[in-house]
C-alpha cells in the first residue's frame, strides 16, 4: 500500500490476482484503516463491480477511470453531519498507531499471553491485571482475537485499546489509561 | 479516524429467551415422544412424528440457534446485529407459529390452522434472514464462518418456501409428485443446508476455541463448504428437475466427503487441544461429532433399498432422521449449551465486578454432576431408541422414550439454574 501527500492511498491488486487470490480482505484492511479525508485508489484489470455495491451499503462513493487495459477506482467514504460530530472511540486497529503507541511508553511494557486460557480466562486476567497497573505501565496483551466482550468493559473503565491483527488466530493489544 | 466500536455484545435480553425456549421444546418434544409411543415405529409421515420432529428442529435446534447466532455475529462479522428490536419481536412470533405448527401436525388439522401456522412461520423466518443479512452487509470481515452461516441462512429459506407450498398443497393440490417427493427435498435443504453447514460455519470456531487448539488447516473446511453446497445443489437438480435418484450416489459421495473433512478438521482440533481434560459440555460435542456418521452410512440402505421390506425402510427413514436431529444435533446443542449460556449469562451479572471483586466462573452458574446424568441418561436413550427402531420392538420404544424424558428433565433444571442465577459476590483477598 502506498500514501501519497495528496491524501491518495494506492492498492495495486493485480498482483494477489495473479496469485490467484481474492483482493477483498486487503482492500477491505485498506478500508478500514482510511480516514475521512483520505481516497483509496484500487488499481485492477476490470471494474469491481461487487466491491463498489458493498462498499455504496457502507458509504463510500466510487468513480471509476479506464487507461489503456488498466481500472482506477476511488473510494472516498460520503461524510454526513452526524458521523463528523462523532467522538473519538476508544478503540482502534491500526498497526502504525501500534508502534508509535508502544514506543510512546519506552520501557515501561507489561506482557502477558492469554492464547493459551480457556474463554472467559483472558478477560479475567486482563482485567485483574489492569486494577494494579500504574497509569504510565502499557499492558501488552498476545491475544488470539479481538475480545469483542471486553472492549466495552475496558471503555467503561476509562481505558484505551489499540490493536494490531498479526493473523486470523493471533492479535496484540496495548491497553492503558485514557 | 479508524475508530471503531467497541460495543457490538447484544443485549442478553434478546438472547436468553431463545435458550429458555429451546431448553422447553427439548422437553415437549420428549414427552410427546413418549405419548406416541409404537406409532414411532410406523410410517415417519404420520402427523405425530411430523409434529415431534418440528418441534425438535425448530423449537428446540433452530431456536438455540438463533440465540446463539446472536451472541457469535459480534464475534464473526465484528459488527452489532443489524436491529435488536427486530429479534425480540421474531421471537414471540417465531415462537407461537412453532407452537400452532406442532399442534395442526399433532391434531392432524392439515387443511385448517396448517396453512396459518405455516404463513407466521415463513414471516418469522423472513424477519430473522434480513436481520442477519442487513448485520452481514454493515461487516467488513470476509471469513469461512461468515460464508457457512450466510449460505446456511439461504438453505433456510429454501426450506421453510418448500415447506410452507407442501402446506397449502394439502388443501389446493397443484404439486405433480407424491407429497414424499417434496418431503425428500424439504427435510435434507432443512437438516444438511440449514442445519449441517451453519454447524460446521459455528463450531470451526467455536470447537478449537474450547479445546484451545492453534493453527488448523482451514483448508478443510473451505472443501468442506464447496463438495456440501455441490451435492445439495446435485440433489436439488436431481429432484426438482428430473424427479429421479439419477445422480444420488454421486451427491450421496461428495456430500459424505464434505462432511468427513469437517470431522477430520475436529479431529485435529482435538488431538492438538491444550486443555486436555474435557468437561461434559465438551464430550458431548465429541459425542455429537461421532454420531454425524450414523447418518451416512443408514443413507446407503435407503438409497440402494436391497429389496428390504417397506416397514423396515420406513424404520430405517425414521432412524435416519432420528440420529441427525436427536443424534447428531442435539448431542450438539446440550454439550455447547454448557459451554456457552453460563458464559453470557456470567458475563452480565459479573463484567462489571470482574478484577474489583471475587466472582464465579460460568462453569460455576450450573451442576456438573447434573451435567454428567443428563448426558448417560442421553447416551442411553440414543442407544436403546436406535435398537428399538431398527429391531422394532414396542418395549424398547416405551423405555428409550422415558429415559431420553430423564435427560431433558435434568437438562432443564441445570438450565434454569443457569438463567435464574443470582449474583454473588465477594471481596478480592
Amino acid at each position: 500500500m502506498q500514501n501519497t501527500e495528496n491524501n491518495l492511498v494506492t492498492l495495486d491488486v493485480r498482483p494477489i490476482i495473479e496469485g490467484g487470490n481474492d483482493p477483498f480482505n486487503e482492500i477491505m484492511a485498506a478500508i478500514k484503516v482510511l480516514n475521512n479525508n483520505q481516497t483509496l485508489e484500487v488499481i485492477n484489470t476490470f471494474e469491481p463491480i461487487p466491491l463498489i455495491n458493498k462498499l455504496k451499503g457502507m458509504g463510500y462513493t466510487s468513480n471509476v477511470e479506464r487507461k489503456n487495459d488498466v481500472v482506477h477506482t476511488y473510494f472516498k467514504k460520503e461524510l454526513s453531519d452526524a458521523v463528523k460530530e462523532k467522538k473519538e472511540s476508544i478503540y482502534k486497529s491500526d498497526p502504525v498507531e501500534f508502534v508509535k503507541t508502544l514506543s510512546s511508553f519506552g520501557d515501561k511494557v507489561k506482557t502477558i499471553d492469554v492464547r493459551h486460557l480457556e474463554m472467559p480466562e483472558p478477560m479475567v486476567t486482563i482485567l485483574k491485571e489492569i486494577e494494579t497497573l500504574d497509569a504510565s505501565t502499557v499492558l501488552f496483551v498476545e491475544h488470539k482475537k479481538i475480545p469483542q466482550f471486553l472492549l466495552p468493559e475496558l471503555e467503561e473503565r476509562n481505558y484505551s485499546i489499540v490493536a494490531k491483527e498479526i493473523d486470523a488466530n493471533h492479535t496484540q493489544l496495548l491497553i492503558f489509561k485514557a | 479516524m479508524n475508530n471503531l466500536q467497541t460495543d457490538n455484545a447484544p443485549s442478553i435480553a434478546v438472547v436468553k429467551p431463545h435458550f429458555i425456549f429451546g431448553g422447553v421444546s427439548f422437553f415437549v418434544s420428549t414427552l410427546l415422544m413418549v405419548l406416541a409411543d409404537t406409532r414411532l415405529l410406523g410410517p415417519y409421515f404420520d402427523g405425530k412424528i411430523i409434529a415431534i420432529t418440528h418441534i425438535a428442529v425448530l423449537g428446540w435446534a433452530t431456536m438455540i440457534i438463533f440465540g446463539a447466532l446472536y451472541q457469535l455475529i459480534p464475534i464473526v462479522f465484528e459488527t452489532a446485529l443489524f436491529s435488536e428490536t427486530l429479534a425480540k419481536v421474531n421471537f414471540w412470533i417465531f415462537a407461537i407459529s412453532i407452537s400452532l405448527l406442532s399442534y395442526s401436525f399433532w391434531v392432524d388439522a392439515f387443511l385448517t390452522l396448517l396453512l396459518y401456522a405455516s404463513i407466521m412461520l415463513l414471516i418469522s423466518l423472513l424477519m430473522f434472514i434480513t436481520n442477519v443479512l442487513m448485520t452481514h452487509k454493515k461487516s467488513t470481515k470476509k471469513n469461512i464462518q461468515a460464508r457457512f452461516i450466510i449460505t446456511a441462512i439461504y438453505w433456510l429459506l429454501l426450506t421453510v418456501i418448500l415447506g410452507t407450498l407442501i402446506a397449502f398443497n394439502f388443501s389446493y393440490n397443484f404439486f405433480n409428485e407424491l407429497h414424499l417427493h417434496y418431503l425428500k427435498i424439504h427435510a435434507h435443504a432443512g437438516l444438511v443446508g440449514w442445519f449441517l453447514l451453519l454447524i460446521i460455519g459455528i463450531s470451526s470456531t467455536l470447537v478449537p476455541m474450547f479445546f484451545i487448539s492453534h493453527n488448523l488447516k482451514e483448508k478443510k473446511i473451505k472443501y468442506a463448504y464447496y463438495l456440501i453446497n455441490l451435492g445439495l445443489v446435485g440433489l436439488m437438480l436431481d429432484w426438482f428437475v428430473y424427479s429421479a435418484n439419477k445422480l444420488a450416489y454421486f451427491n450421496w459421495l461428495i456430500i459424505s466427503v464434505g462432511i468427513i473433512l469437517f470431522l477430520s478438521y475436529s479431529w485435529d482440533a482435538y488431538k492438538q487441544r491444550l486443555r486436555k481434560v474435557l468437561d461434559t459440555g465438551m464430550n458431548q460435542t465429541v459425542i455429537s461429532l461421532l454420531l454425524l456418521i450414523a447418518p451416512i452410512g443408514i443413507a446407503i440402505l435407503l438409497l440402494f433399498e436391497f429389496n428390504i421390506e417397506q416397514n423396515f425402510l420406513f424404520r430405517a427413514t425414521t432412524l435416519y432422521g432420528f440420529t441427525i436431529i436427536f443424534g447428531f444435533i442435539t448431542s450438539l446443542i446440550l454439550g455447547q449449551t454448557y459451554k456457552t449460556l453460563p458464559f453470557i449469562i456470567w458475563l452480565e451479572k459479573y463484567k462489571k465486578h470482574v478484577g474489583k471483586m471475587k466472582t464465579p466462573m460460568p462453569k460455576d452458574l450450573y451442576s456438573e454432576t447434573l451435567a454428567k446424568f443428563q448426558m448417560y441418561f442421553y447416551i442411553a436413550a440414543i442407544v436403546i431408541l436406535s435398537l428399538a427402531l431398527l429391531l422394532n420392538q414396542p418395549l424398547l420404544i416405551t423405555i428409550g422414550s422415558y429415559i431420553l424424558l430423564a435427560s431433558a428433565i435434568v437438562y432443564n433444571i441445570n438450565l434454569f439454574k443457569i438463567v435464574l442465577h443470582k449474583t454473588k459476590l465477594e471481596k478480592l483477598k
